[in-house]
């Protein structure tokens, strides 16, 4: 998914702090993902990762302080529409969003919305973007078929096609 | 989740819409009392949550309180579509002149709610839907915007509905939009919406469904759900946030995903088994949630071998592991499970598994067969 991200690919997490956020943030990292900053209300100014990632109270003020260009979303799904408006109101140009279970309703006002704005939003409920040795963004496993389907990495021991094939 | 009639008349009429006069009843005793009180013929409506309760014989006119009891006797006995009924609505009779169906729903390909009105409305609309489509007007709405007044006027023009009608026939249609804005309805539905020789509207029949993802804020609207029409089963995934659906077949499936679900009840068939059910766990599904697909799929007898099939994004194939051993641990079950881990933490989820008394399979191709092979013993 080179056309949406890739190594300048300078992303935010909104949900930094929740438990999904910080795992997969921590997943995303160790790939090598551009993950710039994250999102919590009320956290703005603590750090995670070890002091790697700096966390705002709000997508604008991440936004202005780390020119973030992409947001990936792991709020929960009553929560996680206001983000995608947050992020598309902050000037986020590309918003991914794990979240499962939105309510349809809430989808069709934020689908909308972001259409007006010219928002690329991929989601909800889907497992994010991958390029290979590029960037993460999002829950695939990074050791999943997928991945080594890029000739940049060696071919592990076990076929990874037939985890597809009956 | 789906509401009965009744349940729906009455959220129609907090929004301007006009019901019948009528109550809802459990014995032919209370019924006749409300046929009583309200004087004159009334209708007898079974309240159960399938269509074709009509065609079915569910729905009765009786001319006095004691036929009213009589028929009330005669369809609270009934079964519509393996569905017991326990509750008949009792409505006064109309006088019906024109019969309308109208609707708001959502238009996924357009991703817009979409109103729908037809002046073949009644019994057979389904039937109209299939030959005539062009005798259903349809509308998007912008879900930002709302219904607009100048929108419902041309839903009332297209249907060559009399001018006389307009001004009722808006305010029905601005009523019917906000109810199914603001209860998350997936379907808002009056069919039909009469003409009354007496050159009234009124929705005499309702339907509601609400997006069950939208149930945190509706709390009122979850009091009213029907546990009797559900599997129990059923009712008992939902408390745990599971999606779980009863089939025939005799090989218990547990996967995370609705797409791998139904993909491996594909690989299962393919190796010549059946599914004994589809069972989504969802993302992130933690111990706990485990444990319980485990003892909500071992409840249905049928089943002769269980497959997990984990692909670990979101979910973690450790925390999967420990649920399936705590889950083991509490039923112990007497039948071969089957287990494939992929993704997020699958070696450590495999690790935990390895002294339990389960079959291992690489690929799902593996998993499937060797549940087949493991349910036929």
């Amino acid at each position: 998914m080179s056309i949406l991200v890739d190594r300048n690919t300078r992303l935010l997490v909104q949900g930094i702090t929740g438990n999904e956020g910080l795992f997969h943030t921590t997943q995303m990292f160790a790939y090598g993902t551009n993950v710039v900053g994250g999102v919590t209300p009320g956290k703005g100014g603590e750090w995670v990762l070890n002091g790697k990632i700096p966390v705002f109270d709000s997508v604008k003020l991440a936004v202005e302080a780390t020119e973030a260009n992409a947001s990936i979303i792991f709020v929960p799904a009553r929560f996680a529409p206001d983000a995608m408006f947050e992020a598309a109101d902050a000037g986020i140009p590309l918003i991914i969003c794990i979240t499962e279970g939105v309510a349809v309703q809430d989808m069709m006002r934020v689908r909308n919305y972001l259409d007006q704005k010219k928002v690329r939003l991929v989601g909800p409920n889907c497992p994010g973007l991958l390029t290979p040795g590029e960037a993460k963004v999002g829950i695939i496993p990074a050791t999943s078929p997928f991945s080594v389907m890029s000739a940049w990495f060696p071919a592990p021991a076990h076929s990874p096609t037939k985890c597809y094939t009956p | 989740m789906k509401l009965h009639e009744y349940q729906s008349k009455l959220i129609f009429s907090r929004y301007g819409i006009p019901i019948p006069k009528g109550r809802v009843a459990a014995t032919a005793q209370e019924a006749r009392h409300i046929a009583e009180e309200l004087g004159g013929r009334v209708v007898i409506k079974s309240q159960v949550l399938v269509g074709g309760r009509g065609k079915a014989g569910g729905v009765k006119v009786a001319r006095d309180p004691q036929e009213a009891e009589q028929l009330a006797t005669q369809i609270l006995g009934m079964e519509i579509k393996g569905l017991p009924v326990r509750k008949v609505l009792v409505d006064e009779a109309a006088a019906i002149e024109t019969e309308i169906y109208f609707a708001v729903t959502n238009d996924r390909a357009a991703r817009k709610p979409v109103m729908m009105a037809s002046s073949a409305g009644g019994v057979d609309i389904e039937e109209v839907a299939a030959k005539t489509p062009e005798k259903i007007v349809k509308l998007h709405v912008d879900p930002l915007l709302g219904l607009r007044e100048y929108q419902a006027r041309d839903v009332a023009a297209a249907i060559d509905l009399p001018r006389d009608y307009w001004k009722d026939f808006i305010k029905i249609a601005m009523g019917l939009w906000n109810v199914y804005r603001e209860t998350d309805a997936t379907l808002a539905e009056i069919n039909p919406l009469v003409i009354t020789k007496d050159k009234r509207l009124v929705a005499l029949d309702g339907k509601m469904m609400i997006d069950d993802n939208a149930m945190f804020r509706h709390l009122d609207l979850a009091e009213m759900r029907d546990i009797d029409e559900e599997a129990p089963a059923e009712t008992e995934a939902r408390k745990y946030g599971l999606s779980y659906i009863k089939l025939d077949g005799d090989i218990g499936c547990m996967v995370n995903g609705a797409g791998l679900a139904m993909t491996s009840m594909d690989v299962i068939k393919l190796f010549g088994g059946e599914p004994a059910n589809f069972l989504d766990i969802g993302g992130g599904a933690g111990a706990d949630k485990v444990a319980a697909a485990m003892r909500i799929i071992l409840t249905d007898s049928h089943v002769k071998a269980v497959l997990f099939n984990i692909f670990g994004g979101i979910t973690r194939c450790d925390e999967v592991a420990r649920g399936i051993l705590a889950a083991m641990d509490e039923v112990k079950p007497k039948i071969p499970m089957v287990v494939r881990l992929v993704g997020t933490n699958a070696e450590d989820g495999r690790k935990l598994l390895e002294n339990a008394k389960m079959i291992t399979a690489e690929t799902l191709a593996d998993a499937a067969k060797k549940s087949v092979a493991a349910a036929k013993g």
